[in-house]
């Protein structure tokens, strides 16, 4: 090579390399490491209507509310105060173009539900939409034809509408929970809506009857009964009421079924060691699951199903398992303290909610799957119990005594939005989140 | 010498290369590593495209402001001023007259003639002393006062304007002689609103102001987005003069939707802006900002 | 070896009838020596007071044994019912989150044994209770285990294990709803019921 090329070629090597194409920013930076706001702000001013009804005055107040409470339980929103608004929907288009979106980012909202109802006689037509302030468009919009006293579930659906937009999943505004309350003067198993509303008598068996659990289709509800004078076990349909029952000696309790299956988990001692076996959903048994001496008790399944966690004796404290169905392989999850039970299995797969006991109070925490520790939830105030995940895997239930009385209480999967749910006569204990009901209603 | 150059060479290619050829590499090697470093550091637009090889990050955690009684000049901002004596060189500083200086003033004026022994010439951060009086003022504070603290970044802003133009009549730094009026860029400095003097002041002051109002409009929500605090989006804005920001684009997106479009929309939500300082000569401003989640975890 | 045989029968056969006449003897005795006392009471008397009317001994004494037999029934029953009532009314305590027996424990079950042995036709319920504190589930498995290891105590013993019928109802039927541990101590028991 000549003089000249090698020196071209040296040249442009390294002006090659020590040109940045923007490596070094000319500009400083900023650092901004939390918001103000935790949840999304959204406007949901009272829905139009037809001035001249007064029903519908009454109706588009009514369920432009019941949005608003569905959007505020989820705990993703914030809702603004109407007092606050500038803008009149009344004043707006039918279909809306008129929107004036500077007038609702004035007040803070990002997001906007504008609705119309309008009441026929015994028919609802309803038009509801979501708009994003910032974008100035429309995300959702939907008719409805229902009804008059389908409002309510016209009003979950478009809530259902709105979190599948944000998440990818419906959330759980058409499933139930079940819980246990002795009102009565007996422990019976009752059942309401998400929110809590709606509550209605499940049981009424007139004995203790304590652990209820839902199969993954919401058809079927188990649980353990002394109807005759021994915690048996009863596969009951929802629907029809007709029933199975597993009465071996000794304890019949915690029933868990499998998701997408109709089989459940259980706590069996007739063999003289209390162990979890597998049954069919009419009550026979399948096989055995656990095998060590001791205590193995209150399963609960991942959500493919492959892998079960659940309370055993075995190191001598009750501590959290998870076994692999398949393999056999069994291992210990909670290390921390000394009494860890009542495990449920999020939908979501990735952690495991329990009830842990430290320093005689019992507290709600979670664990993930991969051996991070453990995050405590509730802030010791009473003892909070029996967590259960709604099927979205967003909330969960639990009871909880921090007013006195054991009440179910609902939070956010971090622990956030602690709330009550419902309050009725008696003690309620250990609720079970059902899952998605939408083709299932009882 | 002819040996060693051999020796090498010979390890190089085993066929061996001619000494001269060596040698002349070597030193093309050498005038282009000289050119460029001497065009870093010497050519003002060269370093423009180059960048700054040590960007300053401020970050300032504000949480808000409450107005401190009206004529009081806080004390930080007093303590900073009278740092700023320590660094003066001797001879009285060239006041010029047309400055107003209320009472307070005065006497640091005073103080200041009368510690002309002082001598070290500490290079002054005169942005970080200032950062450091807006933490402490920030640190008794109470939260959600917007219009007070239009009216305390007005007071800090004017009371740096003060000071600054005070201290640039006399200063030297860095060898390079600066007694241009406060904002124009001198020699060796960060580019369009160097370190010293009232522009870099107020520059501070108006990015703390950028902080303080997108932060207030960010709304994130762990629960849809999660909270893991090694995500961070990363956008950069332009500022008009007026203040209007009149564009946004990412530098880095962070991988969460969630925590993307939150950042976007609190921008969007800032829009406009309160207009930029007068010392800033450019027809805009740019900036970074760097969102992250991982606050979230702090309780 | 053959003697022995012969020993030991002669001691199943021979013992039991001496000891039943020897009982029916003692009654007999018993209301003989009643009637002496009575005589010889009534014996010093006449050389004082007049003589009073001796009544005649021997229609008392044919009379006698038919109360006394009715009464070890009735005393039998009554001591069987004050059994079965020690057997109910005492129950097993144990420390807490544990179903192993301390020496206080296993001291009252001997007792219960004891009257077990006495009345072999008797058949218990062996309930296992929890205090509340614990969750429900767990506390319906230790207090299985609770009301088991009394069971096997029993059984342990020589009783028959056919007799033990055991129910755990875990936290939900306490004694007393107290939140103190004196209130928690009596909820964790092993209960029995006659059945």
């Amino acid at each position: 090579m000549t003089i000249f090329r090698y020196v071209v070629l040296i040249a442009a090597v390294y002006f090659s390399f020590i040109m940045p194409s923007g490596s070094f920013a000319e500009y400083d930076y900023i650092d901004i490491n939390s918001p103000f706001l935790r949840k999304i702000p959204i406007a949901v001013p009272v829905f139009t209507t037809d001035k001249a009804s007064a029903t519908g005055i009454q109706l588009s107040k009514r369920s432009s509310d019941m949005l608003s409470g569905m959007l505020d339980f989820t705990g993703y929103f914030k809702m603004l105060d109407p007092e606050s608004f500038i803008e009149d929907p009344a004043k707006t288009n039918s279909d809306f173009s008129n929107i004036s979106f500077p007038n609702w980012t004035a007040v803070g909202a990002e997001l906007l539900v504008t609705g119309n109802i309008q009441a026929k006689g015994d028919i609802l037509e309803i038009e509801l939409r979501l708009f994003d302030t910032l974008k100035a468009g429309q995300l959702i919009g939907k008719k409805y034809n229902a009804g008059i006293n389908d409002m309510r579930d016209v009003i979950k659906r478009f809530s259902g509408e709105i979190v599948y937009y944000l998440t990818g999943n419906r959330g759980f505004f058409d499933s139930q929970i079940a819980f246990v309350s002795n009102g009565t003067g007996n422990k019976e198993i009752n059942l309401c809506e998400f929110d809590g509303s709606g509550i209605t008598q499940f049981t009424r068996n007139r004995a203790i009857t304590i652990s209820p659990a839902w199969s993954s289709d919401g058809q079927w509800i188990a649980y353990t009964s002394y109807i005759r004078g021994n915690p048996d076990l009863y596969i009951v349909n929802v629907r029809d009421r007709s029933m199975s029952v597993v009465a071996k000696k000794g304890i019949n309790i915690t029933p868990a079924w499998v998701p997408g299956k109709f089989e459940l988990a259980a706590t069996l001692s007739y063999s003289g060691d209390q162990d979890i076996y597998l049954l069919t959903g009419t009550g026979r048994e399948i096989k055995k699951l656990t095998n060590e001496r001791g205590s193995d008790v209150s399963p609960t399944w991942s959500p493919d199903g492959k892998k079960m966690a659940f309370v055993s004796s075995r190191s001598g404290t009750p501590q959290i398992y998870v076994q692999n169905i398949d393999t056999g392989h069994v291992e210990r999850i909670t290390f921390y303290g000394r009494y860890n039970t009542q495990p449920s299995w999020s939908p979501k797969g990735d952690k495991i909610a329990y009830s842990g006991m430290n320093g005689g109070r019992h507290n709600i925490y979670t664990i993930g799957l991969n051996g991070k520790d453990p995050v405590q939830l509730t802030g010791n105030a009473g003892d909070n119990e029996s967590p259960s995940w709604s099927p979205d895997g967003s909330l969960i239930a639990f009871s909880s005594t921090r007013e006195g009385p054991s009440r179910i209480y609902v939070m956010t999967a971090f622990g956030t939005d602690q709330r009550r749910l419902l309050a009725v006569s008696g003690e309620q204990t250990t609720p079970k989140w059902s899952p998605g009901l939408r083709n299932n209603q009882p | 010498m002819r040996e060693l150059l051999k020796t090498s060479g010979y390890m190089i290619n085993s066929k061996g290369i001619p000494p001269k050829t060596l040698v002349l590499t070597f030193g093309v090697s050498f005038l282009c590593h000289a050119i460029l470093i001497g065009a870093m550091f010497f050519l003002p637009e060269y370093k423009k495209s180059m960048g700054n090889p040590f960007p300053s990050a401020i970050n300032v955690s504000l949480v808000s402001f409450s107005a401190p009684p009206a004529g009081e000049i806080p004390v930080a901002v007093v303590a900073a001023v009278q740092a700023e004596k320590a660094g003066l060189k001797k001879g009285t500083p060239e006041i010029k007259p047309e400055i107003k200086i209320d009472k307070k003033m005065e006497k640091i004026k005073k103080a200041v003639s009368l510690n002309q022994e002082k001598t070290p010439v500490k290079k002054i951060e005169t942005s970080k002393l200032i950062n450091n009086a807006i933490k402490n003022i920030e640190k008794k504070i109470d939260s959600s006062r917007s219009a007070t603290v239009a009216g305390a970044i007005d007071r800090l802003k004017n009371q740096v304007e003060n000071s600054g133009k005070i201290k640039t009549a006399g200063i030297q730094e860095g060898g390079v002689k600066k007694d241009a009026p406060a904002g124009i860029p001198g020699g060796f400095g960060t580019g369009p609103w160097s370190g010293t003097g009232g522009a870099a002041g107020a520059i501070d002051i108006y990015k703390a102001e950028i902080y303080y109002r997108i932060q207030q409009n960010w709304a994130y929500s762990e629960q849809l987005g999660g909270s893991n605090s090694e995500e961070m989006a990363v956008l950069v804005i332009k500022i008009t003069p007026g203040g209007e920001i009149n564009d946004i684009r990412f530098e880095k997106k962070s991988g969460n939707r969630f925590l993307d479009e939150s950042a976007y929309r609190a921008i969007q939500k800032s829009n406009p802006l309160p207009p930029l300082p007068k010392e800033y000569y450019r027809s805009y401003y740019e900036v970074g900002l760097r969102f992250g989640a991982g606050g979230l975890n702090q309780k | 070896m053959r003697k022995s045989i012969w020993v030991v029968l002669a001691l199943l056969l021979v013992v039991p009838g001496l000891l039943f006449t020897a009982s029916c003897g003692k009654s007999s005795i018993k209301a003989d020596i009643e009637n002496m006392k009575e005589k010889s009471k009534q014996a010093p008397a006449p050389p004082a007071p007049a003589p009073a009317p001796v009544p005649t001994p021997a229609p008392v004494v044919q009379k006698a044994p038919e109360p006394v037999r009715i009464s070890e029934a009735e005393i039998r029953a009554k001591e069987k019912a004050a059994a079965m009532q020690a057997l109910m009314n005492e129950d097993v305590y144990f420390d807490y989150d544990s179903a192993a027996l301390a020496p206080a424990a296993q001291q009252i079950l001997k007792k219960k044994a004891a009257y077990l042995e006495k009345y072999s036709d008797v058949s218990m319920t062996i309930e296992g209770h929890c205090d509340e504190r614990g969750t429900n589930e767990y506390n319906l498995a230790l207090g299985e285990r609770r009301s088991e290891s009394a069971k096997k105590f029993l059984t342990d013993l020589g009783l028959a294990a056919s007799r033990f019928t055991t129910i755990s109802y875990g936290e939900e039927k306490p004694l007393d709803t107290g939140k103190t541990e004196v209130a928690w101590s009596k909820n964790r028991r092993a209960h029995f019921v006659v059945k």
